[in-house]
């Protein structure tokens, strides 16, 4: 699996006024293959700035992203595109499937974004896997926590080395947060790299090691219970 | 290879009414101006196969347009009548193959009745009846091919417009009846004019009926149709001549190009006609193709509005990696497919109206007027989906440029 690292890595926004504020600064984050890395914080310090710039889709100001052998940002953005869809699976806090479509469909969604060899396949095996019920014809007729389930099955469509997950129990109950955790546990487990952008205890719990941000700042990196 | 249609088919059915709703717009929009042209066009055609039987008209000085009507559309109206003179010589003008008077005003159920010779009869017919034989004595005659009465028929003049049979006169509230019993000898065959719901009888008959003698002297009268007694012989409002050969034809036309007879070929007329009415369809095909063109820009605009629902859902599909090209293509196909059907339809639309309005005027005028939808409208609904193809690049590229992380920080 090819390793993911940011070094350096400033970014800042202006504000309406015009005024720049930094967003992050001077961060280094090398999440490794095999574990789950959490990035935790309080709102705006910067966590989901952070996975946003590591999956491509916001070129820091100063700093590198790298990406085994590869910079992201040397890359053209249609290069970088491409490089996501091949290397990184999203998951969102609001799932952001599309209702119209059946979880199959949205699972497979990816697959019209170009070239996707065996993606169908691999989705109905993992929805399978993931227990998301076959006879549901609709995102409407899923509970949250399926939904979530679908939205994994999507991120792993390419069968990406890196998950990227924005607080993604964030409208979880416990029970699915605990089932959410498992899942990203076995993700890690079979050697990808996944980073989580979370509050939630049970999956900071889970996590191999925490990077903790304050305004942009690495404020700490704590090695996690599941060290 | 990107593939756009499953999510450009998602949000379709997402927003079914919204989406139906801008189809049937645009239908409704392109149908109006392709009806008209396909109006227009029906009218042209059917109005001149309907004169194209009526080579020469001889009439007394006036205008030419309200001679057509009256000859070729038999609508009704006062005609002044050729001055004796010019009566006379054109009766016996040998550059003519024929020259039937033609005789106005009688009616019955209010279908015209129309004093005419023999001759017109067959030549309007193509030189064959339908069915029985023409007229050969005052007191028969032969009807167009839509008339409600059959061969072997007996009916009664009525003096003016009779609105219906059985019915008081409507119109012509000095419409009477005359006595005089008439029997169906003959049909036209179908001419796809207002002659379809004629009666033709001999013109003998409009002269005895209205107290102006036979045509043919003093007495009984004998015969019907030319030569008529020139010297006996009554006014008549209008002739139409067949001339015997393309040379006479205009050598007539422009001998009785007079201050005492005016004469013309229906076709050139209804040249006239035609431009007043392609000026108008030109404005009004202007028109309507502006009204399309602001209409599938507000649809554009709906759209657009539409679009920013599914900003951040757009986002969304980039951050798993689909390119911007890929958002692009949705928010294309999905604007292009509505302009794109909606036009479509509206070549249907166009058909059903245009069906329906030229099945109401084929009843009200007697004018056959056959209906297409062709290259013409083809073409207008080509242009508009083209013209859609390229302003819905417009709000495609709103979304092409919208900044993901923008959108998805909206979440």
């Amino acid at each position: 699996m090819p390793t993911l690292a940011a070094a350096g890595v400033s970014l800042a926004f202006a504000d309406s006024g015009g005024a720049r504020f930094a967003v992050l600064d001077a961060i280094d984050f090398a999440p490794q293959g095999g574990r789950i890395t959490a990035v935790s914080g309080p709102s705006g310090s910067g966590k989901s700035t952070l996975l946003y710039v590591l999956a491509g889709l916001l070129p820091p100001d100063t700093g590198t992203v790298r990406c085994a052998e590869t910079d992201l940002y040397a890359l053209s953005e249609r290069r970088r595109d491409a490089w996501r869809r091949a290397h990184v699976g999203f998951i969102f806090q609001d799932f952001h499937l599309i209702e119209e479509l059946s979880p199959l469909a949205n699972a497979t969604l990816p697959a019209s974004f170009g070239p996707a060899p065996g993606v169908r396949e691999r989705a109905t095996r993992l929805l399978r896997e993931l227990g998301v019920p076959a006879e549901r014809h609709t995102i409407a007729q899923l509970s949250r926590g399926e939904r979530q389930r679908v939205a994994v099955a999507r991120a792993l469509a390419f069968d990406p080395p890196v998950i990227l997950a924005d607080e993604p129990s964030a409208s979880l109950d416990g029970a699915a947060t605990a089932e959410l955790t498992a899942i990203l546990a076995g993700l890690a487990a079979e050697g990808r790299t996944v980073v989580v952008a979370t509050h939630d205890p049970d999956i900071l719990a889970a996590a191999h090691a925490t990077y903790v941000l304050q305004h942009g700042h690495l404020a700490a990196r704590l090695a996690g219970a599941a060290a | 290879m990107i593939n756009p249609f499953p999510l450009v088919w998602a949000i379709m059915r997402r927003h079914a009414v919204v989406s139906v709703t801008f189809v049937l717009l645009i239908a409704l929009a392109v149908g109006i101006g392709a009806a008209i042209t396909a109006q227009e066009r029906a009218l042209r055609t059917g109005s001149a196969r309907a004169a194209d039987k009526f080579d020469l008209i001889v009439g007394a000085p006036g205008s030419q347009i309200d001679l057509l009507l009256r000859v070729v559309f038999l609508q009704h109206g006062a005609v002044e009548l050729l001055s004796g003179e010019a009566e006379r010589k054109l009766l016996a003008d040998e550059r003519a193959a024929f020259v039937a008077p033609i005789g106005f005003g009688d009616s019955y159920a209010g279908h015209p009745v129309i004093g005419t010779i023999p001759a017109l009869v067959l030549h309007l017919s193509g030189d064959r009846l339908a069915e029985g034989r023409n007229f050969a004595t005052p007191f028969e005659a032969v009807i167009g091919a839509d008339s409600p009465l059959a061969v072997g028929d007996s009916f009664r003049v009525t003096h003016g417009l009779e609105e219906a049979e059985g019915e008081d006169a409507g119109e012509g509230h000095d419409a009477h009846l005359h006595d005089q019993q008439i029997t169906v000898v003959g049909r036209l065959a179908p001419t796809g004019t207002p002659w379809d719901r004629a009666l033709l009888t001999p013109i003998e008959l409009t002269w005895m009926l209205h107290e102006l003698g036979t045509g043919h002297g003093d007495g009984p009268v004998t015969r019907i149709g030319p030569p008529f007694d020139l010297a006996s012989v009554p006014g008549i409002p209008a002739a139409v001549v067949k001339p015997a050969t393309m040379a006479a034809a205009y050598g007539l036309r422009s001998e009785y190009r007079t201050t005492s007879t005016t004469a013309f070929f229906p076709a050139e007329v209804l040249v006239q006609l035609y431009e007043l009415i392609g000026d108008v369809r030109v404005v009004m095909s202007g028109l309507a193709l502006a009204t399309e063109v602001l209409l599938v820009a507000s649809v554009l605009a709906g759209i657009l509005m539409l679009m920013r629902l599914y900003r951040q859902r757009f986002a969304v599909l980039r951050a798993l990696g689909a390119s911007r090209l890929y958002v692009l293509a949705v928010a294309w196909c999905f604007s292009f497919g509505l302009i794109a059907a909606g036009s479509l339809l509206g070549l249907a639309v166009a058909a059903a109206f245009v069906g329906v309005v030229s099945g109401l005027f084929s009843r009200a005028s007697g004018i056959a007027m056959t209906t297409t939808i062709g290259w013409p409208e083809f073409w207008l609904a080509l242009s508009l989906a083209a013209v859609g193809a390229v302003l819905a690049l417009l709000p495609a590229a709103l979304l092409y440029r919208r900044p993901v992380v923008e959108a998805l920080r909206s979440a």
